[in-house]
């Protein structure tokens, strides 16, 4: 080809490649593209940052806390408990060989839990020494759980005979697992469309199961029994997802974007605070682009009672939060921002 | 001389290439179309594009073996890997976090990496173009 014929070729190709992804971009679907049917309480208020912590790496999760410190756990580094940003050298009794990135710690003082659903395996410890020692050795495997006294826990599990998603109580008193038949509702598979958060509040001793993809969290008391069932204010009430079968061996996977209704929850004085990834019809679609969304219930009545518009640093949403006294706390990649909840300022739109 | 082995070099490459990503994605087809699917700008037409990506693949290394056709492949090789440049740019900039569906090896490098990646063999192409002799 002579060299003319080449930048003809050149520039047509990388103006036909450029406009045939331009035109698939903009016309792909956006989840807050239409309207969601649902308003927000104005005027919102908007919170504050009082501090911004840098974590020297990513993959942090909030473990626990308390009046004064943060403790935070590493989906990479799954035997490590950090406080702020120093490593606490947490010491077990055996050689763990197969560390998971699900294994997760958690910090409710005086104790730290590991736990590992896939082994199964639990450990307890003290914060004072940092000494694990193997707890709860009759156990279920479980995907996700929650701590609820230095007795027991709260759990996830598969029941392998419907292949399910179903809630477990893991104890060290007989019995030892206590099933709650039914509590989470299947919509489309019974794995991911009942995939969503289990947290703990120990000052109302309320379990919640938040579900990620439809408008419903789930309070339950200690024995798993479920007190009530809180919608959230959007309207989504099935799951928005599409799953395909990926292996004979039932390996699945999502098929299309699912569509999160919530993204994470933490509770606090008998309030669910609930980050919502929907945008209602009375906001700005700006809004979403700048401020992560989270709406505040009550525990109690299930009510909506308001809704904060917290700003993202560094053009990132979190991923977790939690509440200590006045300061609410978002974690993001690779830093952790506190927020005043006290003195937010009234922001009318 | 010289650069009639560059050509020979450069079309290997992206028959290497081609086949054995078209291979990856084929054995491995059901995975391979949900997980492309998974992204919001392919979703509608991931059945489409499941199929029609390792087509192209092998149909272009068909078109770089044969010495006939090797221009129209280097000039569809070039074509094939800026859409896909174009795309991960696109996907970098949405913040969006999607496992790679290109299969094997290539599938565990990260965007950014992925990025450069695929720039070289768009360079690697546009060499090959420019210095191909009849």
């Amino acid at each position: 080809m002579s060299n003319t014929n080449i930048i003809r070729f050149v520039s047509i190709c990388t103006l036909c490649c450029g406009l045939l992804m331009f035109l698939l971009f903009i016309t792909m679907g956006r989840s807050n593209a239409t309207k969601n049917g649902f308003s927000r309480r104005f005027p919102v208020t908007k919170l504050s940052v009082a501090e911004e912590v840098d974590l020297k790496g990513n993959n942090f999760y909030i473990a626990g806390y308390t009046s004064a410190n943060i403790y935070l756990g590493n989906r990479k580094k799954p035997l490590e408990l950090w406080v702020g940003d120093k490593n606490l050298k947490l010491q077990f009794p055996e050689k763990i060989k197969a560390v998971w990135q699900s294994t997760r710690l958690s910090v409710d003082s005086p104790y730290v839990y590991l736990a590992d659903g896939i082994s199964p395996k639990f450990f307890r410890g003290d914060l004072q020494n940092l000494k694990m020692d193997t707890f709860l050795r009759k156990s279920s495997y479980f995907t996700t759980a929650a701590n609820i006294s230095p007795g027991s826990f709260a759990v996830r599990a598969v029941n392998i005979v419907t292949k399910e998603n179903m809630l477990l109580k893991i104890r060290t008193d007989s019995p030892h697992v206590i099933t709650s038949a039914n509590t989470l509702k299947k919509q489309i598979d019974g794995i991911f469309c009942t995939d969503g958060q289990l947290k703990y509040d120990k000052t109302s001793h309320k379990l919640v199961y938040m579900y990620y993809y439809r408008n419903q969290c789930l309070v339950l008391d200690t024995n798993l029994n479920l007190i009530r069932t809180v919608r959230t204010i959007d309207t989504t009430t099935v799951a928005k997802i599409s799953i395909a079968h990926t292996s004979d061996q039932g390996n699945a996977t999502f098929s299309a974007p699912p569509s999160f209704v919530n993204a994470t929850v933490c509770l606090h004085a008998d309030r669910m605070y609930i980050r919502s990834a929907l945008l209602g019809d009375n906001e700005s679609p700006a809004a979403i682009d700048k401020n992560n969304l989270v709406d505040v219930y009550s525990m109690t009545d299930g009510h909506y009672i308001q809704t904060f518009y917290i700003p993202m640093q560094h053009e990132e949403s979190f991923t977790e939060m939690c509440i200590i006294k006045d300061k609410l706390i978002a974690l993001y990649s690779h830093f952790y921002v506190a927020y005043n909840l006290s003195s937010g300022s009234r922001k009318a739109e | 001389m010289i650069k009639k082995w560059l050509v020979e070099i450069i079309s290997l490459l992206f028959v290497l290439l081609f086949i054995y990503t078209a291979v990856y994605k084929i054995i491995d087809f059901r995975n391979f179309q949900a997980v492309i699917g998974q992204s919001p700008m392919i979703t509608r037409f991931a059945p489409l594009v499941a199929i029609g990506v390792p087509i192209a693949e092998i149909t272009i290394s068909g078109l770089l073996v044969l010495p006939r056709y090797r221009i129209i492949g280097l000039c569809a090789s070039f074509a094939i890997m800026l859409l896909f440049t174009f795309y991960i740019i696109i996907l970098l900039n949405l913040n969006i976090h999607l496992p790679c569906s290109c299969g094997g090896i290539i599938a565990e490098m990260n965007w950014n990496q992925h990025l450069v990646f695929n720039i070289v063999f768009v360079i690697l192409a546009l060499i090959g173009i420019s210095i191909y002799k009849r």
